[in-house]
């Protein structure tokens, strides 16, 4: 079961992670994949701040402003 | 009440945390901090919280059911309505309803709350202040460790 950001959750700092991590809430800080994992970026969350994982997978629709993304972007519906 | 045989008490033996499946974190809105995640920073949330990672900082988390897995390890207070402790606290706790210690269990720190269980085996160290109001006893909570203790006090 991959970690799960749900959408009532408030995080502020930096976040590692070796697993699949959904976000659907809200996230200002950096967050770094340290493994081979996909960071899925619900339509519903606010990020702001910097991803980078090998993939990030960015549901259509979400607001990305103020924040930055690397590894490999995928956009999904 | 004293004669009770021990198997009537089986479900105090219980120091696995209910980890539910992924269409149940879906259904009951439950986030999960998984074991490989790392989090330095402040967290809050309006939704049950399972812990298996590690957290640093602070946890706001009023009015919804904390769970520090086994694996779980917490550097930051903590409030929330239950809270489950299996794994590692360095902070103090603050539960509006009641809190629990499994034998896994190894918390430093303060605990505030209504009610307590602490299993045996279960470390801790600091104070323990049961100076809240207690919540009425027909608001549900999720603990079965709550719900088994109800049940033997009304048997006997």
């Amino acid at each position: 079961m991959p970690s799960i950001i749900g959408s009532t959750v408030v995080m502020k700092g930096e976040l590692i992670v070796g697993e699949d991590l959904e976000i659907e809430g809200t996230f200002d800080g950096t967050i770094t994949g340290e493994s081979q994992d996909t960071v899925t970026v619900r339509r519903i969350a606010r990020l702001s701040g910097k991803v980078s994982a090998t993939v990030v997978r960015v549901e259509d629709g979400t607001n990305l402003e103020n924040t930055v993304l690397s590894g490999c972007i995928r956009l999904a519906e | 009440m004293f004669n009770k045989k021990k198997e009537e008490y089986s479900e105090y033996e219980r120091s696995e945390p209910a980890v539910p499946s992924a269409p149940d974190v879906r259904r009951r809105k439950t986030s999960v901090i998984g074991p490989t995640l790392k989090f330095k920073g402040e967290l809050s949330a309006n939704e049950d919280l399972i812990i298996e990672g590690e957290i640093e900082g602070t946890i706001a988390h009023q009015d919804k059911n904390l769970t520090v897995g086994k694996e779980g390890r917490v550097r930051a207070d903590i409030n929330a309505r239950t809270v489950e402790i299996y794994g590692q606290v360095d902070g103090d706790i603050r539960g509006e309803d009641i809190v629990k210690l499994a034998k896994s269990a190894d918390v430093k720190g303060n605990i505030h709350c209504a009610r307590i269980v602490m299993e045996d085996g279960a470390r801790f160290s600091g104070n323990i202040d049961m100076g809240q109001k207690m919540k009425p006893a027909s608001k549900p909570t999720s603990l079965p460790i709550a719900e088994s203790a109800k049940q033997a006090e009304s048997a006997g």
